[in-house]
């Protein structure tokens, strides 16, 4: 592992066959415009950090409701994916119609199908049990101030991420889980959903359910951990401050996290806070834009669907034709 | 299901589409200038007279033609002018398509999915009726641009990472 830290940096030159060590700040690339533009996609992720929490904050109850959340989520992906028109990062990941039907197809799966699953045997009814069982009552935590649970929340889903994300590229029958979403070949807003359901089910475990926030908390929470994780797939070019990069994760951040090579994608798990991998010498400050795994081929939905259960599919197809040889 | 039947619906994943070729090009010519839009990864052509054949196996995502899986071009050229008449068959047409009536399946099993299950229903329609209406124009620019000895940007023109200043 390359552990990286503030000010320097790797870039990568190609899928992972050259390895430059560069100041990474003062060499990333910077939006092209006007000072209008440049202003603007410099200040734009930290602006609509504040606004989010500003809503949050001081929003009446009438507006601070799961509708009201999942409008903004709908209006700030649909802005974003605007954005990439505007900023665009790399060409090569210019957003196509078909890219857009199978971004949207499975965002649909994980809004419908895989909530659907993790709503009955997901973590959220598993620590209820927990609680319950336990008799545990964390009704305090609802009186720390917003901010402090908004905070905690995300901490501590983060953390879990990290570690879950962490663990798909150490223990190879979670890789099968996590891999298709390393087959994407380019990065766009809606990508983050893209992966076998059983993955988008394990990466949403979390146990911050223990701690009963305010709904209003878990709402702030969640809105603003969906716009990091739109902001580090979107094909936006950002001139995000450097205190921004030290404490949050960023499509360059990602990007290498999606390098061909599957050594280097072992950096940067973190899907908000990119200082949690800091704290474990797994950040790499860098970026990339040839992403993808296998030379970067385009796998189907179909082999995203199966991918995770070839070695089943395999082992029952020599069960039933012994003299088979499995297909490499 | 009869041919005849199968022709009132494959307008679904199927475009079709004729366009000019300039007078003097022959189909030879015409063909090699063609003949760069099927060199992206994953995809086998086959040439038999004014005939083009091609098929695509998981086209990478930046391919113009990545939408078509198999496609038949047919080449009339003449002193007068020509004509290109092409068939492309695109599954990613009929996914969207169908994809609609999945979600508005899932809204109605789907414990807690009615809402969005419909709305996303709604949203594939959009998508299905916006990729009909407009990769059968982004395809005939290609082919028109192509004829025309424009440069067909490829995947394969692509630089490797560009701009960042990388050694």
């Amino acid at each position: 592992m390359n552990a990286g830290y503030f000010g320097q940096g790797v870039f990568r030159a190609s899928a992972g066959q050259e390895r430059v060590t560069k100041p990474f700040f003062a060499n990333r690339p910077a939006v092209e415009g006007g000072p209008i533009k440049q202003f603007i996609f410099t200040h734009f992720q930290p602006v609509m950090l504040f606004a989010m929490i500003a809503f949050w904050c001081f929003a009446p109850d009438k507006y601070a409701t799961p509708a009201v959340a999942i409008g903004i989520g709908i209006a700030f992906k649909a802005l974003i994916l605007g954005l990439e028109w505007v900023s665009e990062r790399h060409a090569s990941w210019r957003l196509t119609w078909k890219e857009l039907v199978t971004d949207m197809f499975y965002v649909a799966v994980s809004v419908t199908l895989i909530k659907f699953a993790a709503k009955h045997i997901g973590s959220e009814p598993a620590v209820d049990a927990i609680k319950h069982s336990l008799n545990i009552h964390t009704a305090w935590a609802g009186h720390w101030p917003l901010l402090v649970q908004v905070f905690v929340g995300m901490f501590i889903f983060d953390f879990g991420q990290y570690w879950m994300h962490r663990a798909m590229h150490n223990f190879h029958p979670l890789w099968l889980s996590h891999a298709p979403h390393h087959f994407i070949t380019q990065l766009n807003t809606l990508k983050g959903a893209i992966g076998n359901p059983t993955e988008i089910f394990l990466i949403g475990l979390g146990v911050e359910g223990f701690l009963d926030f305010i709904p209003r908390a878990g709402l702030a929470a969640g809105g603003i951990g969906m716009a990091m994780g739109v902001y580090s797939h979107a094909n936006i070019r950002f001139n995000s401050p450097r205190w921004w990069m030290y404490l949050f994760n960023t499509v360059e951040h990602h990007s290498l996290h999606h390098s061909q090579d599957y050594e280097s994608t072992r950096c940067n798990y973190s899907n908000t806070f990119i200082f949690i991998d800091r704290m474990f010498g797994t950040c790499v400050d860098g970026e990339s834009e040839l992403v993808g795994q296998e030379g970067g081929r385009r796998m189907s939905i179909r082999e995203q669907m199966l991918y995770t259960f070839m070695p089943l599919i395999d082992r029952a197809r020599a069960w039933r034709s012994p003299t088979a040889v499995p297909a490499e | 299901m009869s041919f005849t039947a199968l022709r009132l619906i494959d307008w679904i994943w199927t475009v079709r589409g004729s366009l000019p070729i300039a007078p003097g090009l022959s189909v030879d010519e015409a063909a090699a200038r063609l003949d760069p839009l099927f060199h992206d990864p994953g995809t086998t052509r086959q040439r038999d007279g004014d005939v083009v054949t091609f098929h695509k196996v998981n086209p990478l995502s930046q391919d113009k033609l990545a939408v078509f899986d198999r496609g038949r071009l047919q080449i009339a050229a003449g002193l007068t002018g020509g004509t290109l008449r092409y068939e492309l068959v695109g599954r990613a047409l009929l996914f969207c398509f169908l994809l609609p009536v999945f979600f508005l399946g899932v809204s109605a099993i789907v414990d807690g999915s009615k809402i969005s299950g419909r709305v996303f229903a709604g949203i594939f329609t959009v998508l299905y009726v916006a990729g009909r209406w407009l990769e059968p124009r982004l395809v005939a620019g290609l082919f028109t641009r192509a004829l025309a000895g424009g440069a067909v940007p490829s995947r394969n023109d692509r630089p490797g990472v560009a701009g960042n200043g990388a050694g």
